[in-house]
C-alpha cells in the first residue's frame, strides 16, 4: 500500500502539467480496484476517493477525466464503499457537468472520449443512487435532463448507461419518477415509449437495463398507461431472459420478481409463460455444479434472484403454488435455506413463506419436505432480513391447519416469539406478536392459558397501545382469538387484561379511523357477548362503547356494518335461562335507538348485512311479543308488580319467574295482562317477523332464571 | 351568522377526507376574509383561540367532545350553504344542532387518525399484498355444515368445516367429514378445495373426466341453474358470483387428514368432485357427487350450524 501511497502523490499534485504520468496513475489504481472487494477497501481505506474526485475538473485533460471516472466506477462496484465523499463538496455538480457530452465548450475530435466519459459518470451515478437523499440530491443537481439526452443520443452504450441511472432514480421514489415520466426527449417525446422501444433491441444488456427501468417507473405507478405494455413486452421480455445464458440472466429474475411483486393478474401472466420450471432448473442446475465442482458461490446471485422470483410468482396465486409443487424444486429451497449466502438464505424463506399461504401445502408439501427444521434453525440467524421472513413463514407454520403446529410448539416456539417481541426489530415484532395471534386462533383453552403464561397479559396491554399501528392490530386480532368461543377463554382475557383495562382499550380502539382496529375491537365485543351474563352486563355498563357501536352502525363499510350487527345480534341473543337479562338488554339498546338504526339498515345495499338485520331485528320482534313496547317502562315503574314478567329484580339477586311464550296467540295473549302500552303487541303480530317467531321459538314452559349468573 | 361558502360534505362522518370550511359572516363576528381551515378532525387549524361565536347560543356551532373542538355544521348537510341572519333562520339552526346532538350521541363525532406507520420504511414486498379472511354469507374459516350423502339407499352422515375462504382467488378450502363409510375408516376425513363459478372458474369443468354434457345434467339439477343451461357453454358466456344470493362451486377432494399420504382405501374413493350450490338466504349447500366409474347424482345436502350465538376468531396468512 505504500506504492498506492506514492500513486495518490502523484494524482494530488497541484500542477497540471503532467497529466499524462497523473493518468497513468490513475489507470494503475483502476487496475486494483477491478480486483476483487478487498482491494477495493484497501484502496479507499488509504483515502483515495478524495483525489480521484479531484481529478475530475472539467477544465483539465479529457483523456485524465476519463481515467479518474473509470477507476471510480471501479470502485463504486462495492456496495460497502462509503458514498458521502461524492456528496460533499462540489464534486457532485462536477460529476453532473461532465454527463454532458455534447456541450460546445469541447474540443473538436474528442467527441468519443467525452461520450465514454458521459456513460462512466452515469455509470457512477447509478451506483451512488441507494437512498432517497441520493436520488434527490443527484436530480438536484441537474441530472436528469442531461440523462435524457444520453438516452436518446442513439449511442448504444450510452443508452445502456443512461437508463441504469435513470431507473436507479425512479426506483423506490414516486415522486422523482413522476417527474421524469412527464418530462420530454428532445423530439418532444415522453421517455416511457422511447425506452418501450428499447426493450425490444436487438442487445440483450440494453434489453435488459430498458425492462428494468420501466420496471421501477411502473412500480412507482407513473405509467399506468403502459400497463397493457408491462404486460405485453416488458413481462415476456424478462422471462425470455431467464434462458439466455449470458450476464442478463443473472439480473434478470431479480428484476421480474421486483415488476410482479403484489400484482395477482402479473404473477398469473408470468406462470402462464412457463417461468416457473424455467426457474426450477435454474436452481437445480446451480446446486448440481455446485455440486461438481466443489465450489459453493459460483453463481450465488443467479440462484438467489431465481428464488425471489419463485417467491414472487407464488405469493398469491394458488394455481402459482402448485405449480412450484409441481416443478419438483422445494428440495432444492429447504436445502438453500441453510446456504452459507445471506442472500439465498433470506430468498429461500421468502419462497416457503409464498407457499406456506395454502392450507394445501401446509398438511402436505411442506411436511413432506421438511421445512420445520431448518426454519426453526434460522430463527437464530443474525441477518434481519433472513429473521424476518424466517418469523413470517412461522406465521403460517403455527395455524391450526398445520400438522406442524404441535411439534414447533413443543420446541419452545412460543418463548421465541415472546423474547423477538421484546428485542426484535419492528418487523420481527410484528411477525411475532402475528404469529401468536394465529397459533391461538381456534385454539383448545389449555394452549391459549399456556401461551399467556409465557407472553404475558402486561405484554399484551402494552402492544395494544404499541407505536406501531400494525401491531396493535395484530394485538388485538389476539384479544379477540383469545376471548373466542367458551366462557372460560373470556374469564382469561378478564381476568388477564382486567375488566376496566380490557374494555378502556376497546373503547380508545373504536374512536379510531382505521378499518382493521375498528372491525377487530368490535369482534373482541361479539366475542365476549357470547359469553355469560356477567361477560354480557359488561358490556352493556359502557354506555361510551355502546354509543360507538351505534355509531358505527352507519359505517361506510359494509364489514364494519356487519360486525356492529353481530354485537347487536348477541347482546340480545334469545336465552329462556335467561331472560330477565335478555329483555333488559333489549330495553337498554332500545332506549338507545339501535332499532330504529337496525330498521334503517333493512335496505342496505349489502346483502350481508340484511341478513345480519333480520336476525337482530327478529330478537327486538321476540321481546317485543313477550313484554310489549311500553310495558316495560311501565313494569319498572310499578317496581315490584308480580304479575308482570318484566319486573326488574334481577340486580337484587332474587329470583324472577318469567312467563316465556313461544307462539303469537300466546304473545297476544299477554298483551292481556293489565299492563298499560301493551296493546303494542298486538301490533307486532301483523309484521312478518310475528310468523317466524311461531317457527323458530323452542317451546318451553314455565322457567325460573337465576338473576345473576356468576360473580 | 356565519355564512358557509363551502361546506364539507353531505356526511362528513362517513367521508373523512372533508377539509376546508369558509364562513363569512354579516353579524360582524367575522371577518370576511376569515378562512377556517379545518382537519378532518374538525379541529381549527387557521386559529387556536376560540372564535368569537364559539360559546355564543346562536352561533354555537361547536362541539367539543374529550377536549377536541368539533366542527359541528360537518355533520349538517349542505343546505346550510346560505344560512342568512333572521328569526325563521334561527329555527333551523336550532333544529340542525339538535340533529347533530342526537347524532353525536348516536357516536357519529369523527373518528380520529391513527398516527401513520414507520414500518413501510423497510420495503417488505408482502406487506401490501396481504391475504386478509374475507366471507360471503355462512362462507368463513370455521364455520360448519352438517348433513347428509345419499348413495342408493344407504346415507351418511357428513360435516363440512371451512378452513380458509379466498374469494379474491375464487377459492375455498376445508376438510370434509363422512361417518360410516368404510370399516377400516368408520370416520373419514378428506381436505377439499372448491372452485368458485365466476369470472375465474367457468361452468364448464373441462377436467377430472366431466365433459359439457356431465356439467350440464349436474348443473341443471340446481333450479337456480335454469336460466342458464342453455348458454352457460357458450364462449361468450359470464357469470359473476358477487351479489347472488346462490353460490355455484366445485368440490374436489384430494387427500386424507390427518395423514396426506394415504391415497387408496378399500371401500371408499374420493377421486371424483362434487357440482356444488350454496344458498345464502337458507345457508343450505347442495351438491351432486360426479366419478365416470360411481353411481351418478349422490346427493350431498348440508346446513350451516348456527351454534346459540356466534364468536368470531381471525386468522390471516403472513
Amino acid at each position: 500500500m505504500l506504492y498506492c501511497r506514492r500513486l495518490q502523490d502523484i494524482i494530488s499534485a497541484r500542477d497540471d502539467k503532467d497529466s499524462q504520468l497523473k493518468t497513468q496513475a490513475v489507470i494503475v489504481l483502476g487496475s486494483f480496484a477491478f480486483g476483487n472487494e478487498s482491494n477495493i477497501l484497501a484502496l479507499t481505506n488509504s483515502g483515495v476517493l478524495e483525489p480521484l474526485l479531484n481529478c475530475l475538473n472539467p477544465t483539465g485533460d479529457p483523456k485524465l477525466i476519463e481515467a479518474a471516472a473509470r477507476t471510480l466506477n471501479a470502485i463504486y462496484a462495492s456496495p460497502r464503499v462509503s458514498r458521502l465523499e461524492l456528496f460533499m463538496g462540489n464534486h457532485l455538480n462536477v460529476l453532473v457537468q461532465l454527463l454532458d457530452a455534447y456541450s460546445s465548450s469541447y474540443r473538436m475530435g474528442q467527441e468519443a472520449v467525452l461520450l465514454h466519459t458521459a456513460e462512466l459518470v452515469a455509470s457512477i451515478l447509478a451506483r451512488c443512487c441507494e437512498t432517497i437523499d441520493q436520488q434527490m440530491q443527484i436530480a438536484g443537481s441537474g441530472a436528469v435532463p442531461l440523462l435524457m439526452r444520453l438516452l436518446a443520443s442513439g449511442a448504444c452504450k450510452s443508452q445502456e448507461a443512461a437508463l441504469g441511472a435513470l431507473a436507479a432514480l425512479v426506483k423506490d421514489n414516486p415522486d422523482l419518477a413522476q417527474h421524469i415520466a412527464q418530462m420530454r426527449l428532445e423530439r418532444g417525446e415522453r421517455p416511457a415509449p422511447y425506452i418501450l422501444r428499447l426493450v425490444r433491441d436487438k442487445s440483450p444488456n440494453m434489453r435488459l437495463a430498458a425492462a428494468t427501468c420501466l420496471t421501477y417507473m411502473n412500480r412507482a405507478g407513473v405509467i399506468p398507461e403502459h400497463n397493457s405494455d408491462i404486460m405485453l413486452t416488458v413481462l415476456p421480455t424478462l422471462v425470455k431472459m431467464l434462458q439466455l445464458n449470458c450476464s442478463v440472466q443473472e439480473a434478470a429474475p431479480k428484476v421480474l420478481a421486483y415488476l410482479i411483486w403484489e400484482s395477482e393478474s402479473m404473477q398469473k401472466a408470468v406462470c402462464d409463460m412457463d417461468a416457473i420450471p424455467k426457474l426450477a432448473s435454474i436452481i437445480s442446475q446451480v446446486d448440481e455444479e455446485d455440486n461438481v465442482y466443489g465450489i459453493v458461490g459460483q453463481k450465488d446471485k443467479l440462484k438467489e434472484n431465481s428464488l425471489l422470483a419463485l417467491a414472487a410468482i407464488s405469493q398469491m396465486k394458488e394455481d402459482c403454488r402448485r405449480q412450484v409443487i409441481e416443478a419438483k424444486v422445494l428440495p432444492h429451497i429447504v436445502m438453500a435455506m441453510s446456504h452459507p449466502s445471506v442472500g439465498i438464505r433470506a430468498a429461500a424463506c421468502q419462497c416457503t413463506r409464498s407457499l406456506s399461504r395454502s392450507v394445501k401445502n401446509l398438511r402436505t408439501s411442506l411436511v413432506d419436505a421438511g421445512i420445520e427444521a431448518p426454519l426453526f434453525q434460522l430463527l437464530s440467524d443474525s441477518d434481519p432480513g433472513v429473521l424476518s421472513s424466517a418469523t413470517a413463514t412461522l406465521c403460517n407454520i403455527v395455524l391450526d391447519v398445520s400438522p406442524m403446529k404441535k411439534s414447533i410448539m413443543d420446541r419452545g416456539i412460543v418463548l421465541k416469539f415472546v423474547q423477538m417481541i421484546g428485542f426484535g426489530d419492528n418487523v420481527v415484532r410484528l411477525n411475532a406478536v402475528w404469529a401468536i395471534k394465529n397459533l391461538v386462533f381456534e385454539a383448545d383453552s389449555d394452549v391459549k392459558e399456556a401461551v399467556m403464561r409465557q407472553f404475558g397479559y402486561h405484554n399484551l396491554a402494552q402492544l395494544l397501545n404499541d407505536g406501531e399501528l400494525a401491531i396493535q392490530e395484530q394485538a388485538l386480532n389476539l384479544v379477540r382469538n383469545l376471548a373466542c368461543k367458551r366462557e372460560q377463554d373470556i374469564d382469561q382475557v378478564f381476568s388477564g387484561l382486567g375488566n376496566g383495562q380490557l374494555f378502556s382499550i376497546i373503547e380508545d380502539k373504536l374512536t379510531w379511523d382505521d378499518l382493521r382496529l375498528l372491525e377487530h375491537a368490535l369482534y373482541v365485543l361479539v366475542n365476549i357477548a357470547t359469553g355469560s351474563e356477567y361477560h354480557k352486563q359488561s358490556i352493556m355498563k359502557r354506555p361510551g362503547i355502546l354509543r360507538s357501536v351505534l355509531g358505527l352502525m352507519s359505517h361506510e363499510s359494509a364489514a364494519i356494518r356487519v360486525a356492529t350487527i353481530w354485537v347487536i345480534i348477541n347482546l340480545t341473543w334469545p336465552d329462556d335461562r335467561l331472560a330477565q337479562g335478555v329483555h333488559d338488554r333489549v330495553v337498554v339498546l332500545r332506549s338507545l335507538g339501535v332499532e330504529d338504526r337496525l330498521q334503517a339498515l333493512n335496505s342496505d345495499h349489502d346483502l350481508d348485512v340484511r341478513d345480519r338485520v333480520k336476525t337482530a331485528l327478529h330478537h327486538f320482534h321476540l321481546d317485543q311479543q313477550q313484554y310489549g313496547h311500553a310495558a316495560m317502562t311501565a313494569a319498572e315503574q310499578a317496581g315490584s308488580a308480580g304479575t308482570t314478567g318484566g319486573a326488574s329484580r334481577y340486580s337484587q339477586g332474587t329470583t324472577t319467574t318469567t312467563t316465556i311464550t313461544t307462539n303469537r296467540s300466546a304473545a297476544m295473549g299477554l298483551g292481556q295482562v293489565p299492563v298499560s302500552g301493551a296493546t303494542a303487541v298486538v301490533g307486532a303480530g301483523g309484521d312478518a317477523f310475528g310468523t317466524t317467531a311461531v317457527t323458530d321459538a323452542t317451546p318451553s314452559g314455565v322457567v325460573g332464571t337465576p338473576s345473576h349468573e356468576r360473580r | 351568522m356565519p355564512v358557509f361558502t363551502q361546506t364539507c360534505s353531505a356526511d362528513p362522518v362517513a367521508d373523512s377526507t372533508v377539509v376546508l370550511v369558509a364562513p363569512t359572516c354579516t353579524c360582524g363576528c367575522l371577518s370576511d376574509t376569515d378562512m377556517i381551515l379545518l382537519d378532518s378532525d374538525g379541529v381549527d387549524l387557521a386559529s387556536s383561540s376560540p372564535a368569537p361565536w364559539d360559546n355564543d347560543p346562536a352561533h354555537g356551532l361547536f362541539i367539543h367532545i374529550n377536549g377536541v373542538r368539533h366542527w359541528a355544521i360537518c355533520a349538517l348537510n349542505t343546505s346550510l350553504t346560505s344560512v342568512h341572519h333572521g328569526h325563521a333562520d334561527k329555527n333551523k339552526l336550532a333544529l340542525l344542532k339538535q340533529q347533530q346532538q342526537q347524532k353525536l350521541i348516536g357516536g357519529l363525532a369523527l373518528l380520529r387518525k391513527p398516527p401513520v406507520s414507520t414500518l413501510t420504511v423497510r420495503t417488505d414486498p408482502f406487506a401490501p399484498a396481504r391475504i386478509q379472511p374475507t366471507r360471503t354469507g355462512h362462507l368463513y374459516a370455521g364455520s360448519r355444515f352438517r348433513g347428509k350423502q345419499r348413495s342408493g339407499t344407504s346415507s351418511y352422515e357428513v360435516m363440512v368445516d371451512i378452513k380458509d375462504v379466498n374469494l379474491k382467488d375464487s377459492s375455498i378450502c376445508g376438510y370434509l367429514h363422512i361417518n360410516g363409510l368404510t370399516v377400516d375408516y368408520p370416520e373419514l376425513t378428506t381436505f377439499f378445495d372448491a372452485e368458485i363459478i365466476g369470472n375465474a372458474h367457468s361452468f364448464v369443468t373441462k377436467k377430472w373426466d366431466a365433459d359439457v354434457k356431465t356439467d350440464k345434467e349436474h348443473w341443471t339439477m340446481f333450479k337456480q341453474f335454469e336460466s342458464m343451461s342453455e348458454t352457460f357453454s357458450e364462449e361468450k358466456f359470464k357469470y359473476d358470483f358477487k351479489g347472488q344470493d346462490v353460490i355455484f362451486m366445485r368440490w374436489k377432494e384430494h387427500f386424507l387428514v390427518p395423514d396426506h399420504r394415504v391415497d387408496a382405501i378399500v371401500g371408499a374413493s374420493f377421486a371424483g368432485f362434487y357440482y356444488i350450490c350454496y344458498n345464502k338466504l337458507t345457508g343450505e349447500i347442495d351438491g351432486f357427487y360426479f366419478h365416470r366409474s360411481s353411481e351418478k347424482f349422490q346427493k350431498l345436502t348440508l346446513t350451516h350450524i348456527a351454534d346459540r350465538s356466534v364468536s368470531f376468531g381471525s386468522y390471516e396468512f403472513r
